[in-house]
């Protein structure tokens, strides 16, 4: 199950939402998503630091690229969180107990700020329907305005071994 | 200050979810174990000079234990805010904050030495001047 618009009249009549166009489903996220957020806490310095002003693009259907950074829902807790994608679907990682293959909605998550983080080393990999939206611009402070790049570390740090 | 830039403000908050609370600090700790320091100076005071009763020099050595204690308290807090919370613009807004704290760190330390009711005050006050400069800068 992925995201459906929360407004079902808008689907279009299909109560499943799989038939849904791409565009209306798109459309539909844009609507209800989250546009702008706030950085707070430190695990993802310093890519991003507290206070930062970000974008969000809210309207990916699936896991971005490894290395971008996405603002989700967090398992168990729900708190709206901020971090890097480590992994993807389809994707293998080594944890301590093995080979951890991620299902085709699962991402592995990871904080810049290792040790520190709680990310997917905590809560284990997290699905796509928790996925809130792909953060891509900062617009403010005015210091730090641009692009937020991904990171150059994603795909190496998607094979290194998790702490335990 | 923000009030031009209000509307820009994000409506959400996203963590960054840290395992060590990040950002949380207060100088309250301080405060109180700089009373603390006080209050056992008082109370041994209260103690008879030369006393020979096993309770008394109980109670002596459990004062000065909780006051050294107490006193090494101070010193922690204080060196934890200001070393992890007080920034580059804080000290420009307060240029004697690094006299500041090396005076409580001093202080403490002349607490521990002796049994001096006016060093305590002291402390107790040089801390509250720390708090409330804490405080303003959170304003």
């Amino acid at each position: 199950m992925t995201f459906e618009p929360s407004d079902e009249s808008s689907a279009g009549g299909t109560s499943s939402g799989v038939s849904l166009s791409p565009l209306a489903d798109a459309l539909g996220r844009a609507r209800s998503g989250v546009w702008r957020v706030a950085v707070a806490e430190e695990s993802m310095a310093p890519a991003l630091a507290a206070g930062d002003w970000l974008l969000l693009d809210p309207t990916p259907r699936r896991w971005p690229r490894r290395g971008s950074v996405v603002v989700f829902h967090e398992p168990e807790s729900g708190l709206l969180a901020i971090k890097r994608v480590a992994a993807g679907p389809g994707d293998h990682i080594r944890i301590s107990a093995g080979i951890l293959h991620l299902g085709p909605e699962q991402a592995w998550l990871l904080g810049d700020n290792n040790a520190s983080s709680i990310d997917s080393r905590r809560y284990g990999p997290v699905e796509l329907e928790a996925l809130v939206g792909r953060a891509w611009f900062r617009y403010a402070p005015a210091s730090r305005v641009g692009l937020i790049p991904r990171g150059p570390q994603g795909p190496r740090r998607a094979r290194a071994e998790p702490r335990a | 200050m923000f009030r031009a830039t209000g509307w820009l403000r994000p409506p959400t908050t996203a963590y960054a979810h840290c395992d060590v609370p990040c950002g949380i600090y207060d100088p309250h700790a301080a405060e109180l174990a700089a009373r603390t320091v006080a209050r056992m100076v008082e109370l041994i005071g209260q103690i008879p000079a030369g006393t020979t009763d096993l309770a008394d020099r109980n109670k002596l050595i459990r004062c000065v234990a909780v006051k050294e204690q107490h006193a090494e308290i101070v010193k922690h807090e204080i060196a934890v805010i200001w070393a992890d919370y007080f920034k580059p613009e804080h000290v420009e807004r307060y240029p004697d904050l690094h006299d500041r704290t090396w005076k409580i760190l001093k202080l403490a330390g002349k607490n521990k030495q002796n049994i001096d009711a006016a060093a305590a005050a002291e402390l107790e006050a040089a801390v509250k001047e720390y708090a409330d400069i804490f405080w303003s800068t959170k304003k």
